[in-house]
């Protein structure tokens, strides 16, 4: 547990951080979140004693961080900032080694954990060991700055603004793959953006942070549902419902489609439902075809619409709000979802998407307090 | 890219045909020798046909071959090879031409001096250039090729000094005659140099370090410092002179350690100041360079203050650092010649005896020991640098 007691930090006169009380639990993914300027990263810093409280104290799991050297605490943190900071004249397995290394392990054991970390957030060690940071492209620089974090097994990680400096797409998927690797390390995570959707994304707790106090503390569903004042409701926007559904991931609401492999003539003439998803032998998806029409055409090949499916086809790892974005995107009321290697996984229908947005509403009235 | 090659080779090698016109301009009418007397009596011009017909017509030739390789079609690799060549075969021409030439005229009397004239030096120069602008144009991989032709004619060079082949040249006869002194003052040269680059790295080096974190250091340092630098040379010895002085007759201990208003105190400490710029400046941007994100990912994964220098800022500034050291042992060099006139020795004690004798011989016998210290600390440095660059960082900069 990560305890803030009354913290205050001056600037000069200026109160970055005003008396904050605040209680991140062990293994939770904690988002500070603001506008900038409301003094959430010097909150961050203040941890791992790159800014040191004017007034009051941080304790970890108990124990005061003054007790030990920086360099010590900061060993045990691990630490990933917005421009990554990959040391360019290391490669990319040094890189990761340099906490190991402060530690003084010895080489096989960083060597393996190296090769660990890598795999883990989705690098080929084979293939990326020996690079240099300027031969990586962004999402690839950050994938090794999370690693290089997480690379001696700290309990605590710490990440300021760690995906804002990538291209939205990228951005979102740097997401979804830190959402899958916290699932399954299970870190406290404090992660510091001004990006709320992001904040709601990630967060398993979400503390809104304005001109240095903290404003509200509570789960996602929460926060959306009832802000405690006016700035948290305009923070996080009139648009809540729609943001509630970024926290659905596609994946769990996956529905059997019906599907006709492409070289199985017959099957796409049978009937029974009234579209069908078109997959190569492969199982990769090519398109779709309407069964009605397909009883007019010659070659019911000609009858098979291409058009759009790659703005149709949602991953299953994206989340519902992505899901609804493509179904208006493509007035299509149904999309067909796809695993990375593009292969037909089942389908998502809009009254899917209504009726888990409307679960999800029910379950957070029920557990208002 | 073969598509390229060919397209290239249609045109015309502009750079080799102005190295092979000025060539065969410089063979036909510059004064190859001028034969004299003696040591300071004037003497008379001599082109390379008159004393050496066999000789200039090589010359010609290999000159008349690359211009002729410059305009007529071929491939770019052919050309660039042929070009080389011929690059490297003029000057050793003429080295060889001088040898003979100097030898069969000086033999007849011991105190003639026959020196080398116009044609040679500008023969030896277009060489140069020419060889540089056409061995660029060889293939990377062929580099060894390269490297071979590039090096054969400083080798020849001073293989033909130690054989005494040129022993008849009248630089060589002065050297034989200064021998002793030659050597004193060459030392005496390296000494003043090399010291004034040693305490202008550890003072430039402390101004650069001190300068990233203090406003004030970095202003106050750099305006003097950059004042100083315009300062001529000479001057900033005159007007060391007074304050030496005074200091050496108020502390007697200053003038028992030889500190005084001339000889070497206040050489080195004129040609300390003048390294200093570079290096500190070098120090300054190479650490002031460094992006602030690196610092915080270092410190925050808990890099001592020692460990965030060794490992992080050192070895991204010390390219940058060398590189301010490699100007300022070049400039020293060069800067150490005019010590001479303060009483500190050098090399520089023959240019001027030698042109308040009038004696062209002497002031060659300075001249080119410093070109050639000059040419070798640049190489030396360069070579450091390359060496202590980090691999990804040379890559990016090339």
């Amino acid at each position: 547990m990560i305890e803030f007691e009354g913290v205050t930090r001056l600037f000069g006169a200026v109160k970055a951080v005003d008396r904050l009380d605040l209680a991140i639990r062990d293994r939770e993914l904690c988002v500070l979140v603001g506008p900038s300027g409301s003094g959430k990263s010097t909150m961050l810093r203040m941890i791992n004693r790159l800014i040191e409280p004017t007034e009051g104290a941080i304790s970890l799991d108990g124990n005061d961080v003054r007790a030990r050297r920086p360099e010590i605490l900061r060993r045990s943190i691990g630490y990933v900032i917005q421009n990554v900071g990959l040391f360019p004249h290391l490669t990319v397995a040094a890189n990761v080694a340099t906490v190991p290394q402060l530690l003084g392990w010895d080489r096989s054991r960083i060597e393996a954990r190296v090769e660990r970390m890598l795999a883990l957030v989705g690098m080929d060690p084979a293939v990326y060991r020996g690079r240099y940071p300027h031969e990586l492209s962004g999402g690839e620089a950050q994938r090794i700055g999370v690693a290089r974090a997480l690379a001696s097994d700290p309990p605590v990680i710490l990440m300021d603004e760690p995906f804002s400096a990538v291209d939205p797409v990228n951005r979102s998927r740097l997401q979804d793959e830190f959402l899958s690797i916290q699932r399954e390390l299970r870190k406290t995570v404090v992660f510091v953006t001004h990006d709320v959707d992001e904040a709601i994304r990630l967060a398993d707790r979400i503390a809104v942070v304005r001109a240095g106090r903290l404003v509200q503390y509570d789960t996602p569903e929460q926060i959306l549902e009832n802000p405690v004042d006016p700035f948290v409701a305009a923070f996080v926007g009139a648009d809540r419902a729609l943001k509630r559904l970024s926290r659905f991931p596609v994946r769990e609401y996956v529905k059997p489609a019906a599907s006709a492999r492409i070289d199985d003539e017959p099957g796409m003439r049978r009937g029974g439902a009234r579209f069908l998803w078109i997959v190569d032998p492969a199982g990769t998806l090519i398109g779709s075809l309407d069964t009605t029409l397909a009883a007019r055409c010659a070659d019911v090949h000609d009858c098979i619409s291409i058009e759009n499916i790659r703005e149709m086809a949602v991953p299953a790892d994206a989340s519902l709000k992505e899901a609804l974005s493509r179904m208006l995107g493509t007035s299509a009321r149904t999309l067909p979802v796809v695993d990375t290697e593009f292969r037909l996984l089942g389908e998502l229908s809009l009254s899917d998407v209504e009726q888990a947005s409307e679960r999800q509403t029910g379950r957070a009235a029920a557990g208002r307090p | 890219m073969g598509e390229r090659r060919t397209a290239r080779a249609a045109g015309i090698d502009v750079p080799t045909l102005c190295f092979a016109v000025a060539g065969i301009a410089a063979a036909a009418a510059l004064p190859f020798v001028r034969v004299r007397p003696n040591r300071i009596a004037d003497g008379v011009s001599r082109l390379l046909a008159e004393v050496d017909p066999a000789a200039a017509a090589v010359l010609l030739a290999l000159w008349g071959i690359a211009g002729i390789a410059a305009i007529v079609r071929m491939a770019e690799g052919v050309r660039a090879k042929l070009a080389t060549l011929v690059s490297v075969g003029a000057p050793i021409c003429v080295i060889v031409a001088a040898g003979i030439v100097t030898g069969r005229i000086a033999g007849t009397a011991p105190i003639i001096r026959v020196s080398l004239s116009a044609g040679f030096w500008a023969t030896a120069i277009l060489g140069y250039a020419s060889f540089f602008a056409a061995s660029r144009k060889i293939a990377l991989e062929e580099g060894l090729i390269r490297r071979v032709l590039g090096f054969s004619v400083p080798v020849l060079i001073g293989a033909l000094l130690f054989s005494g082949f040129l022993d008849a040249v009248s630089v060589m006869r002065e050297w034989a005659v200064q021998k002793t002194v030659f050597l004193a003052e060459t030392t005496t040269h390296l000494i003043l140099a090399g010291s004034a680059v040693l305490a202008g790295c550890l003072l430039g080096l402390l101004i650069g370090v001190l300068s990233v974190r203090h406003l004030l250091v970095r202003r106050i340092a750099f305006f003097v410092l950059n004042i100083v630098q315009t300062i001529p040379s000479l001057a900033l010895f005159g007007l060391l002179i007074f304050p030496l002085a005074a200091l050496s007759r108020r502390f007697p201990l200053l003038h028992e350690w030889g500190i005084s208003g001339i000889g070497r105190a206040p050489a080195i400490l004129a040609l300390s100041f003048y390294a200093m710029l570079p290096i500190a400046r070098n120090t300054f941007t190479a650490l002031a360079q460094i992006p602030e994100s690196l610092r915080d990912a270092g410190r925050g994964m808990g890099m001592t203050r020692r460990q965030l220098l060794a490992r992080v800022e050192v070895p991204l500034a010390l390219p940058l650092i060398l590189a301010g050291v490699r100007t300022a042992a070049v400039q020293a060099v060069g800067n150490t010649v005019v010590a001479a006139l303060i009483g500190a020795g050098g090399l520089g004690i023959f240019i001027f005896q030698g042109l308040g004798q009038y004696a062209a011989d002497m002031i060659l016998l300075g001249t080119l020991p410093v070109i050639a210290m000059a040419v070798i600390v640049d190489m030396l440095m360069g070579g450091l640098v390359r060496l202590l660059t980090p691999k990804p960082l040379r890559e990016a900069a090339a």
